[in-house]
């Protein structure tokens, strides 16, 4: 057997059968499924960049809440800080004002005491004159002249004054 | 020496020598398969593809040799 | 040698030769035609009625057709490649059932005949050159077959070995073909052989085990030619819709 040996029928018939399969493939078989897997193709796409779209609309979505949350992050730091703020100056005011009240009431006292010791002292002076007239009298057993009162008394009065 | 002895041993030297050769670059081949895909083992589909093609190839090469050896062993 | 009885053609029907072919009908032809018939079968059942999600058999030939559209034709030709889909298409589809019916026992591979690669071959290498010169130009095609900035007195020769060299294209996709199919069973049939040559019971298991495993080896490799016919014919019609320099 030549292994080699060219045999046309076979060459013919291998050309008919494949220009037969060929015709059939390009006229009916592949019509159909070419533009299934075109349409399939464009479905993959578009809903690769449906996938995309969302994606992005999803990414923004997310930086917009991200901004807003900072902002009100933001916001209530502020809050705080004025609160913080207003409530040191209220402190601070009501301080000073307990602090002057005090003061106040201090000098009230102080001008009080004064006072009461003034008129104490002018009740002591007094009492002390006719607490002497008498312990004098009682004494010297005699009566004085008005005139003999004024200069004891006078004379009294000096040495307490020296006294207190 | 008849003829048709000189073309078997001819056959026999002609088969023997491609498939030396053809075993050389098979193995050379998947040695260097088996290094890349284990240098990207992401890559082995790609690389697997590539390889049975490629050893097609070569293994073509023997193929011819075959056809040349039958001939020559036919030939009486 | 009786090895090669299984790949000499014998009439079934005879028919009459005409201008010097013989039409006779044999069982090369046979399985031609069934080839021919289960592809067509297969392609228009599978583009029948369809939604956009489907599974089982009209699943698996939409992945072969998907994969033959995106990774052979796109990926070797291009978009505009698309004209040539249903030729690719046809000669994976032919080659596959060729290589494939011809394992089945008693039938015929008519890729393991050189006459049958050869005339595939020659029609992709006209394909070749026809979209080459409708694409280039009838005269320009050829005259770019040398490379540009190549001295005068070069280009004869360049011109010579470019076109030995395109002429070598079809003929390796004919003998790679032919000569895969025809080792193959011939290797199939060598260890067959073997059964009869030893003529015993205890040896006899071995070959016919080694012969199943071939056997499935030979179907990936129908596959695999298949693959390669249609990958290197949408790489040289690729090649002559662009430049290759």
């Amino acid at each position: 057997m030549e292994l080699l040996k060219p045999e046309t029928g076979q060459m013919f018939w291998t050309a008919i059968s494949f220009g037969v399969l060929l015709l059939v493939l390009w006229r009916f078989g592949l019509g159909p499924i070419t533009d299934m897997l075109a349409e399939r193709e464009k479905r993959i796409r578009e809903s690769l960049e449906q996938a995309e779209h969302t994606r992005l609309e999803a990414e923004r979505l997310l930086r917009d809440y991200e901004e807003r949350l900072a902002a009100a992050r933001a916001e209530a730091q502020n809050l705080i800080a004025e609160g913080r703020r207003l409530g040191e100056s209220l402190r601070q005011e009501i301080v000073t004002k307990a602090d002057e009240e005090a003061s106040r009431m201090l000098t009230r006292a102080r001008e009080q005491i004064a006072r009461d010791t003034e008129s104490a002292i002018l009740e002591l002076k007094r009492e002390v004159g006719e607490l002497s007239v008498e312990i004098a009298s009682r004494i010297i057993d005699r009566s004085l002249t008005p005139s003999d009162h004024l200069e004891l008394i006078k004379g009294h009065l000096g040495e307490v004054e020296q006294l207190t | 020496m008849s003829s048709s002895a000189l073309a078997y041993i001819g056959a026999g030297i002609a088969m023997g020598l491609a498939a030396l050769g053809t075993a050389w670059g098979i193995g050379h081949l998947a040695g260097r398969a088996v290094e890349g895909t284990a240098r990207q083992p992401e890559a082995s589909g790609v690389i697997r593809t590539t390889m049975l093609i490629a050893t097609a190839f070569i293994e073509a090469i023997a193929l011819y040799a075959f056809v040349v050896s039958f001939l020559l062993a036919t030939k009486s | 040698m009786e090895l090669l009885e299984e790949f000499e053609l014998h009439p079934v029907f005879n028919l009459p030769k005409i201008f010097g072919v013989d039409l006779s009908i044999t069982k090369a032809v046979i399985v031609m035609w069934v080839a021919v018939a289960l592809t067509s079968v297969l392609v228009i059942y599978a583009g029948r009625k369809r939604g956009l999600v489907v599974g089982g058999l009209k699943g698996g030939v939409e992945a072969i057709l998907e994969f033959i559209r995106n990774e052979i034709v796109i990926e070797n030709i291009g978009r505009e490649g698309l004209v040539w889909y249903p030729f690719i298409t046809a000669l994976f589809f032919f080659i596959l059932f060729n290589n494939l019916l011809g394992l089945l026992p008693g039938s015929f591979t008519p890729t393991s005949n050189i006459n049958t690669t050869a005339t595939l071959a020659i029609i992709v290498f006209l394909s070749v050159i026809v979209q080459g010169m409708i694409k280039k130009g009838p005269i320009k095609y050829w005259l770019k077959l040398v490379p540009k900035g190549v001295p005068a007195f070069l280009g004869p020769f360049l011109f010579i070995i470019e076109f030995v060299s395109l002429l070598a294209k079809p003929l390796s996709l004919a003998v790679r073909l032919f000569a895969n199919m025809f080792a193959g069973h011939v290797v199939l049939g060598a260890f067959l052989g073997l059964i009869f040559f030893f003529g015993s019971y205890f040896v006899a298991p071995a070959p016919l085990l080694i012969t199943v495993a071939l056997r499935l080896l030979e179907v990936m490799f129908s596959a695999i030619q298949a693959y390669i016919f249609a990958m290197l014919s949408s790489m040289y019609i690729g090649a002559a819709i662009h430049d290759e320099h």
